[in-house]
């Protein structure tokens, strides 16, 4: 593809810029208003919501029974949480991360719902996407607000000041901007509205298109080199579905696996600010404005480690950073220029990975193997039959087998005897050993270690020792015998046994 | 001992086994045509649907990491032959290993019809029967595919040997494993239980027979010991309910063949030959018959009437009574013709080439559009489902006109596969199947990514492969792949794979 590309730039007359990655065609879909925890806060080996964390109703009287515990949403959606950044900035609460209700009930408010989360249930693709795929826990939202504009120009709304298209547009890398349901001169959803010569220019609205025109483009093989997506009906800012952004990611994300941009692409979804969504890391101060607080952002690609979550310290800002390293961009301003290029979520050494289609089946645990069941069972009605089988030879041992259990039990009966005729031998060693406890206690009330107490139990301790040395004299005896008759009737079954 | 007297014991001895050997001989050249016919291009075809599942269920007790999320073990059957089958797969899953199995069993099978043959009406009845069987065209092409209809044969023919040993010398030991071989039969397939009726009928009919209570008791206890592991599984994998979903819907499902499909397609695949042997034998020798032919006959017709009856019928299900049909065309030869040996061979020597000629020409035979299931492999079914294996992205959803290809997508292409005709009503469905809720909302939410058409459903349902084309052309299919058939000398595309965008 770049080759072909090449060949048709200087046909064309037209510069054409080669890409430092395999990556040849970057997509990244902003999606609106929910906070990684949100999102991702019980996500296994991500940075996710502590243990004993409980928001308190006011931060200067924290209460153990004033607080609000994270507590997961379910099927709910919420309301809009009021997100401004005065509101942002009071939830941050100068770095103690402990203002997310309280913000909300100084103004009269609940502000529980700011502590709900959701989990694999209610976001089953988002979660095997990230099974598969790339996560970044440490991805923040550039600022309290105007993330939009962070996301195209590297700052925040201020001016006409250069975008990433117009650095794009200069080199000759093509691009679009996809809108859902894409309406003209939609400044709301379209920061490059806000620049008049996107929408003054005919050359430059005119990479303005629908969304639709993205499905089209991948059929067509007329995929940009940079895309850029809004949406609108699924945007997933509450109190709008969650379902529907998934369905649209899921559109998106299985059009382009299915094309043949798969190995020469990667696709970043990521959200533009947490929505009053509680988030429990504190966003770095690299400058004036922000960060903001961490949001949730995936990354597909053929070249994307499979279940990684990356830990790099980024904001939107990196989406910028990536295209301009990819296609020797200049930088747009300082946040951009020290971004990370989330390079490091790729694995550009390994040969691209075949397409994979996202579900939204969970699939994280493997499903329980019945083998064991099915083995032993089975199994063991094969060892029925078999038994069956072995019955008769079973029978014909019987007569041989009963002599055997005959001649033990007459050995153990002689053995019992044996034992009974040692029994007086055994009622001695008892009778000594009483003695001598009899004679210990009589020797108490004298000093044991004095001269009367030594005497008595070294005496009765002598005679003990005797009567015990009697005793196993006997008793070797008599296990001797028991030996030699057990071993006359192992003898006597072999014998039998013998075909 | 004098000289002489040890001479004449050493010639009566070398004189007795002299037909023994001579048995053995024939016996393995029986086998070898047999296993020649059976392994012929064993490979040529890849599985059908009901060999997928069996293949499947097997790959998924060897614990294969693709295909256990895609096979379920616990299904309709019990799973003797699988988990046999299982041990097959634990170095890896292959089409054409798992198709050995059933061939050794068919083999398997011809021995003891052999033995069985011999004790019922002699060494050259046994010897006939066996050779009718190793090329008879229906046991042949039923044991070149893994289903368990080849293996629960085995296990009937060593049930009725069991039987007749008992029948002969009276020992209560030989009734006792009958119960244990008809235990096995019921763990290969639980529709062998009928057999257990036709062996009750047998001992009801025939009062001459002794059959004390106590030893029929230990016997009908040994058979429940193994029978009862089957249920015993389901239990403990938390599954019981599988089974008995699967019985309520076999008893109540809508017929899937009508009455006379038996009688179309089974006679010309035991052959005519032996049919027309074992009545004429019935009629020639009726004054001098015995237990032997009552056991036989309830052998045969006791299932027969069942499966005539059951609502669900298969190519495959009658293969059990074939051995019996072949015992009795081998006592008409051997006991109809004894005075003219040549005239017996001559019938004989036809009978064999009746069968053996079919039978090769079924297994070389060229591919079809049509396709009957249990009658061999799904031409081009596991070709599409390499190439969907390759091409499609891993979690790829397909939707197919009927449950056969989906099996067969799952098991080559390694793809979850959903068929339209399966019905939304749990009344009305196998409970294996999943059904596709709303093909409509699926497609547009991108739940199901790829069509595949097949012309063997589409014979079979117009309906479904219409209604399948109407979602192509709705969700803008663009067609990927096809895999075509040479049928007569024309090509004509068999399967379709289509993608489909919402």
């Amino acid at each position: 593809m770049t080759r072909l590309l090449l060949v048709l730039g200087l046909l064309l007359g037209q510069p054409v810029v080669s890409p430092a990655t395999p990556i040849d065609h970057f997509v990244v879909l902003m999606q609106s208003n929910h906070s990684f925890d949100n999102y991702f806060g019980t996500y296994p080996g991500a940075d996710g919501i502590p243990a004993d964390v409980c928001m308190p109703h006011n931060s200067d009287a924290p209460s153990s029974d004033r607080c609000v515990k994270p507590f997961r949403l379910g099927a709910q959606s919420p309301s809009d949480l009021d997100h401004l950044p005065s509101t942002q900035r009071a939830q941050y609460n100068q770095g103690k991360m402990d203002g997310f209700v309280e913000a909300y009930r100084k103004r009269g408010r609940d502000g529980t719902n700011a502590m709900g989360y959701y989990d694999r249930a209610e976001l089953p693709f988002y979660w095997n996407f990230a099974d598969r795929f790339t996560l970044f826990d440490r991805f923040f939202s550039s600022a309290r607000g105007g993330n939009l504009f962070y996301w195209v120009t590297g700052q925040g709304p201020s001016g006409d000041v250069p975008t990433i298209f117009d650095r794009l547009q200069d080199k000759g890398v093509s691009w679009r901007f996809y809108v859902e349901n894409y309406a003209k001169g939609e400044k709301a959803r379209v920061p490059l509205l806000s620049f008049p010569r996107f929408s003054e220019n005919p050359e430059l609205a005119s990479h303005i298109v629908d969304l639709s025109e993205y499905y089209r483009d991948l059929s067509t093989g007329t995929l940009p080199s940079v895309a850029y997506v809004v949406s609108s009906g699924s945007s997933e800012n509450p109190p709008s579905r969650i379902q529907a952004g998934q369905e649209l990611v899921r559109s998106m994300t299985s059009s382009l696996a299915r094309s043949r941009y798969w190995s020469s692409s990667a696709f970043m979804v990521t959200w533009d600010g947490p929505g009053g969504f509680y988030d429990h890391v504190s966003p770095p101060q690299v400058d004036r404005d922000g960060y903001g607080f961490r949001v949730p952002a995936l990354l597909m690609s053929a070249y994307a480690r499979r279940g990684h979550v990356d830990h790099t310290e980024a904001d939107h800002t990196a989406v910028l950073r990536f295209i301009e390293d990819n296609w020797g961009l200049a930088p747009l301003g300082p946040r951009d220029a020290r971004s990370p290029n989330l390079f490091s979520a790729f694995d550009f050494s390994a040969p691209a990975r075949p397409p994979e289609l996202v579900g939204t089946l969970e699939s994280a645990a493997p499903a329980a193997s019945k083998s064991g069941v099915v083995y032993v069972s089975y199994g063991l009605a094969v060892v029925i039959a078999a038994g069956c089988l072995v019955a008769r030879r079973a029978r014909r041992l019987r007569p041989v087998v009963a002599h055997g259990i005959a001649g033990l039990v007459a050995a153990g009966r002689g053995a019992a005897q044996r034992v009974w005729r040692a029994k007086p031998n055994v009622a001695g060693m008892v009778a000594a050993g009483q003695g001598l406890g009899l004679r210990v206690r009589r020797a108490k009330p004298a000093d044991p270690s004095g001269p009367d107490g030594t005497t008595v139990l070294g005496v009765a301790s002598r005679r003990a020792t005797q009567q015990i040395r009697r005793a196993k004299s006997a008793a070797s005896h008599h296990l001797a015998a028991l030996i030699a008759s057990a071993r006359d009737t192992t003898q006597r079954i072999r014998r039998r046994w013998k075909p | 001992m004098t000289a002489t007297a040890a001479v004449a014991t050493t010639t009566d001895q070398s004189s007795r086994k002299r037909p023994a050997r001579r048995s053995v001989r024939t016996l393995v050249v029986i086998l070898t045509a047999g296993a020649l016919l059976r392994l012929w291009a064993l490979g040529a075809v890849g599985f059908n649907s009901d060999e997928a599942v069996y293949a499947g269920q097997a790959a998924s007790i060897a614990g294969d990491d693709v295909l256990t999320p895609l096979f379920p073990v616990f299904r309709a059957h019990p799973l003797l032959f699988q988990t046999t089958l299982s041990l097959m797969f634990l170095g890896g899953v292959s089409d054409v290993a798992a198709r050995l199995l059933p061939v050794a069993f068919g083999l398997g099978t011809v021995v003891l019809t052999y033995l069985l043959g011999k004790r019922m009406y002699g060494r050259q009845a046994g010897l006939v029967a066996a050779a009718l069987l190793a090329v008879m065209p229906y046991h042949v092409v039923v044991t070149r595919q893994v289903l368990l209809d080849g293996p629960l044969t085995f296990f009937a023919v060593l049930t009725a040997y069991c039987v007749t040993r008992f029948c002969l010398d009276g020992e209560r030991r030989w009734l006792h494993f009958a119960g244990a071989a008809l235990g096995l039969a019921v763990l290969t397939k639980e529709i062998a239980v009928i057999l257990g009726v036709a062996i009750l009928v047998f001992f009801l009919l025939r009062r001459d027979i002794h059959v004390p209570w106590r030893t029929a008791a230990v016997s009908g206890a040994v058979a429940a010991a193994i029978m009862i592991m089957y249920p015993l599984s389901l239990q403990f994998a938390g599954r019981s309910g599988t089974g008995q979903n699967y019985l309520w819907w076999q008893l109540f499902r809508r017929p899937n063949h009508d009455l006379a499909f038996y009688v179309e397609t089974v006679p010309l695949a035991i052959g005519p030959a032996v049919l027309l042997l074992a009545a004429a034998g019935l009629w020639l020798l009726r004054r001098k018959g015995t237990w032997r032919e009552t056991f036989l006959l309830c052998w045969i017709l006791v299932p027969l009437s069942f499966f005539e009856l059951w609502p669900t019928k298969g190519y495959q299900y009658l293969v059990v009574i074939a051995p019996a049909l072949t015992l009795l065309a081998a006592r008409t030869v051997v006991h109809s013709f004894p005075v003219w040996p040549p005239v017996r061979a001559a019938v004989i020597v036809t009978s064999v080439l009746s069968l053996a000629v079919p039978s090769w020409l079924a297994i070389t035979a060229p591919p079809s559009a049509a396709f009957l299931a249990g009658s061999g492999g799904v031409p081009k079914g596991r070709e599409a489902g390499e190439w969907m294996r390759a091409n499609l992205p891993e979690g790829a959803a397909v939707m197919t006109i009927g449950p056969s290809m989906a099996n067969l997508v799952r098991f080559y292409g390694n793809r979850k596969s959903f068929a339209l005709s399966v019905s939304t009503n749990p009344l009305r469905r196998n409970p294996s199947y999943v059904p596709i809720d709303n093909p409509d909302r699926q497609l547009r939410q991108g739940e199901l990514n790829y069509v595949v058409w097949d012309a063997y459903s589409a014979t079979r349902t117009t309906f479904y492969s219409q209604q399948l084309m109407t979602y192509v052309h709705r969700y803008r299919g663009v067609l990927l792949h096809t895999e075509e058939l040479d049928v007569a000398g024309r090509t004509t595309p068999v399967i379709m794979v289509y993608e489909v965008r919402p």
